[in-house]
């Protein structure tokens, strides 16, 4: 009798539960593949740079970080993705405004939104190829440039934009911010159109009624409004540069110590001389980069409470 | 705003960003047709394409596009679904985890690959087999971000749970409701995905330099070392499979968020 | 010379003429309703006077003085938008005096007018909040104080009701009407709602497609519509197909009943005449001396307070309002119902 009664019951957990476990195995695939390839690698990383050579738990990996040659990378990197996420940004920021805002001809708009999303995607070892073909030792506007000489009183030729002549070298770490320029300011371009476009229109009117001319009204309103999706992005555009890689390596072959350069020389041979704190570089990248993304996540929240239609 | 008024600042800027686009577009493709001394040539276009290893790599990185389509959009649809339909509260951890990528750059990643999957218990690499698998997934989870949010937002624009309820009292499984009702609606969102992921497996770098595979990356930067008016040929080339992959994606997703399509965030 | 003076302004744009020859006087102190349907040029009017649009030709003047080479951040009007428009970023108290601050007020004075601002208004202890954490009628409320702080010669209004629930609506209709005789400030305001513009305003503009129909006080606009238009668009009207008998008596006839119209038929020309009545002024019941009309109950429609009957005279259709009385004796459809009304209230288009 008894048992009867509470068999039904017990079918009925039984039932609930291996439904509750099916539940999530629809998303097991998932999981386990992004466990698989992307988390194991990664997780296998980070647990060697706190190893030494035999296995044993160190933190020494991370103090031949401060070694000169390796600190020399990671400033270097910091410098480019600062120098790049600014100017990148601040120029993007600008195009962004001109086809929002500033009511540019519509053609030029489309064009300009258009070939963001293509630029913003155009990196790696064609973009350097395009640089090289433009800038290099015999590009197509380091010709014109060449070119536009003139004889001066003296009877002498002058060729005063001659870049080689004047010291400028595509190959060098100005070369390489103005090549990752290309890509940085679209970024920004697709990131901040929206935002901009978000701005709504009676917030300068109402400014502009109640006295403000368009100066403080960007001062008072649209840049506090905007600032989180501004530095979001150029977040975003920093962690970008950091981890670029190959539009590097294609345009100066290495020659440019990058923090992204200096991991594929360790892979390819053991430059620093110890595995372990090739991980640890490694490992130092991905802290610097989760945490811009993080910090952009963050700020791209607070963006969509204020500029929610 | 007054309406007549021409804002010569914004069109200043709107200008410079045109030239900046297009110089270095235009500068590549004239290098790109000067090969011959004196006058414009497509020689260094039929250099390459008479180029056999540049028909390997290109046909090795088309194939592996293709096998990274597929193989991410069998395991990223139904992910997507489950959440849609059954788990939303995983919803901001699955999230997280499509953003991985994004922290950690691909010279790490393929780092990572190789102390992991280059030596025992899970060996892959001496193979070119177990290589090519290897890769195929790397260019999956590289892939993520913009197939898993393109997919995502395709979901949210369609009512998954009454077309499965409907589908479901008409008898349907849930094999039967994802590839008859589910799959038809996604298309775009499909399609879209499809292309950036394309395109970016065509010009991956990284992972095929370093897991030693014949793909278009590897042979370009190869290229680049030896010659001058080649690689401008196929940096124009790769300009255009790019701008077409992502051209037919403006043009299908005309009206809906382009931004979140492009940057995958 | 008026307050506000408005002379042959057109507004074109590529599309089209929006506003066509708008002339207006307003005097100080006064509230001046534009009313008139979507794109029929009310708010692009008002948008002029504020500054936001240039007219293609024309003046605008206040106090004599030219306003249309007044930039809008130099003109001492002040705007309320229908999307209140309060900056996101700023507390309640910020944004009240924003227009203060940037007159470059001292602190303390912009201190004490904004608390009488938002006593003003009932808000205050709302000045620490910000614009996401209030609902739409506290928005609107805040934003009126907004435009009133810098004491502005001119109050402009634009549908500032239209995004609220009706009740709200109702409140703060009287809160806007209370507030601007307090002040004695001369505002205009913009609607769509006829209603609104009716129990608010000291005299009405009705425009449409750009052109301004009919100016003057509510009562003339209800009950002496100037055109066709304003009859139809302000309050519900009959409109009847009639055949002149007598010109000079003005007399007509709707098929076998002869009606008087309160006004000579000399202007009717040749065209299709038609006797304008409105429903609540045809009385149920014959009355002597009065018009008679006789027709078939074809509908009877509930509406709470009003029965509204639809008759069928002459095969045309007749609205009669009746209030809902209880000792009412409601007609079934297909009774004949006799209606009543002095020649007075109808007239002839």
């Amino acid at each position: 009798m008894a048992g009867s009664a509470l068999a039904p019951s017990t079918e009925r957990t039984r039932a609930l539960r291996l439904g509750a476990w099916t539940k999530w195995l629809g998303i097991a695939p998932f999981f386990v593949f992004v466990l698989a390839f992307e988390i194991l690698p990664s997780l296998n990383l980070f647990v060697g740079a706190f190893q030494d050579q035999d296995g044993r738990f160190t933190l020494a990996n991370f103090l031949g970080l401060l070694d000169h040659f390796v600190l020399k990378s990671y400033m270097v990197s910091l410098q480019v993705s600062v120098i790049t996420s600014v100017v990148g940004g601040l120029f993007g920021f600008m195009v962004a405004y001109a086809i929002t805002v500033g009511q540019a001809p519509r053609w030029m708009r489309s064009i300009l939104m258009t070939f963001s999303g293509l630029a913003a995607n155009f990196g790696g070892v064609p973009l350097a190829f395009a640089f090289i073909a433009t800038l290099g030792h015999t590009g197509f506007l380091t010709a014109i440039f060449r070119s536009l000489c003139f004889t001066n009183s003296a009877g002498v030729q002058n060729c005063p934009l001659d870049l080689y002549q004047n010291g400028f070298n595509l190959y060098t770490l100005t070369g390489l911010t103005l090549s990752y320029t290309y890509f940085q300011f679209p970024l920004m371009v697709l990131i901040i159109a929206p935002a901009l476009e978000s701005l709504r229109s009676e917030w300068r009117e109402a400014a502009e009624n109640l006295g403000a001319s368009g100066a403080q009204y960007w001062r008072d309103v649209a840049l506090p409004v905007l600032w989180p999706s501004l530095l979001g992005a150029t977040l975003l555009l920093f962690a970008s540069a950091f981890g670029a890689f190959a539009t590097a390596e294609a345009l100066t072959g290495g020659s440019i110590p990058l923090a992204t350069i200096l991991v594929s020389q360790q892979i390819r041979g053991d430059v620093l001389g110890n595995p372990n704190e090739g991980y640890a570089v490694a490992f130092g990248m991905v802290v610097i980069m989760s945490l811009c993304i993080a910090l952009y996540i963050f700020l791209q929240q607070r963006t969509a409470r204020w500029l929610k239609r | 705003m007054t309406t007549h008024k021409v804002n010569w600042w914004a069109f200043l800027w709107a200008v410079l960003g045109l030239f900046y686009f297009f110089l270095p577009l235009y500068g590549t493709l004239d290098f790109s047709l000067r090969m011959i001394r004196g006058r414009l040539s497509l020689q260094a276009y039929q250099i390459v394409l008479a180029d056999p290893q540049f028909l390997e790599s290109f046909r090795y990185s088309a194939v592996m596009g293709v096998i990274t389509v597929v193989v991410s959009a069998a395991i990223f649809l139904p992910t997507v679904y489950w959440i849609h339909l059954r788990l939303p509260q995983v919803r901001p951890a699955v999230e997280v985890l499509t953003l991985l990528p994004f922290m950690i750059p691909v010279i790490v990643y393929v780092f990572g690959l190789i102390r992991t999957f280059g030596r025992p218990p899970f060996l892959l690499t001496l193979t070119p087999l177990g290589t090519d698998v290897l890769i195929a997934a790397g260019y999956v989870i590289l892939a993520m971000p913009y197939m898993y949010r393109a997919l995502d937002i395709g979901m949210r624009s369609i009512d998954v749970r009454t077309l499965t309820e409907a589908a479901q009292s008409l008898g349907a499984n849930v094999f039967q409701v994802l590839v008859n009702v589910i799959l038809p609606n996604l298309r775009i969102a499909l399609l879209g995905g499809a292309l950036i992921t394309f395109a970016m497996v065509i010009g991956e770098l990284v992972l095929g330099d370093f897991l030693v595979r014949p793909a278009l990356g590897p042979y370009m930067e190869q290229m680049g070392r030896d010659h001058a008016y080649e690689p401008a040929a196929l940096a124009m080339m790769s300009y255009a499979l790019t701008w077409v992959c992502l051209g037919l994606l403006q043009f299908l997703t005309r009206g809906s968020s382009s931004q979140q399509q492009l940057t995958g965030r | 010379m008026a307050f506000l003076e408005l002379s042959h302004v057109h507004k074109s744009f590529a599309a089209g003429t929006v506003v066509n020859d708008f002339n207006l006087s307003i005097e100080p102190g006064e509230f001046l309703s534009f009313l008139g349907p979507s794109g029929c040029g009310k708010t692009t009017t008002l948008r002029m006077i504020a500054g936001f649009e240039a007219p293609t030709s024309g003046e605008i003047r206040l106090e004599g003085k030219d306003l249309i080479a007044t930039p809008p951040n130099r003109r001492k009007v002040g705007m309320v938008f229908q999307s209140y428009a309060l900056f996101p970023n700023m507390s309640v108290t910020d944004n009240v005096g924003y227009g203060l601050r940037i007159a470059g007020k001292p602190k303390a004075e912009i201190r004490k007018r904004v608390d009488e601002m938002l006593t003003l208004i009932h808000l205050e202890s709302f000045g620490r909040r910000y614009p996401a954490q209030l609902s739409g009628g506290q928005q609107q409320r805040v934003a009126l104080a907004r435009a009133l702080a810098i004491q502005p010669q001119v109050l402009l209004l634009d549908e500032p009701l239209s995004a609220l629930d009706a009740k709200i609506r109702l409140e703060l209709r009287q809160e806007i009407r209370r507030i601007q005789q307090m002040l004695g400030i001369t505002t205009v305001y913009v609607t769509h709602d006829q209603e609104e513009a009716l129990s608010l305003s000291d005299r009405i503009v009705v425009m449409s497609q750009g052109v301004v129909e009919q100016v003057g006080t509510p009562s003339q606009i209800y009950n002496y519509p100037a055109t066709e238009f304003v009859a139809r668009f302000v309050g519900q009207i009959n409109l009847l197909p009639v055949e002149v008998v007598n010109r000079e008596a003005g007399l007509v006839r709707v098929g076998q009943q002869l009606v008087r119209a309160g006004q000579t038929l000399a202007h009717v020309n040749g065209n299709p005449v038609r006797l304008a009545v409105r429903p609540e002024e045809l009385c149920p019941g014959p009355r002597e001396g009065l018009n008679n009309l006789v027709g078939q109950v074809s509908s009877v429609t509930y509406l709470g307070s009003i029965v509204r009957l639809r008759l069928d005279i002459e095969e045309q259709p007749v609205f009669v309002d009746m209030f809902n009385e209880r000792q009412l004796r409601v007609p079934v459809v297909g009774d004949d119902f006799p209606i009543s009304f002095p020649a007075e209230a109808c007239w002839l288009l």
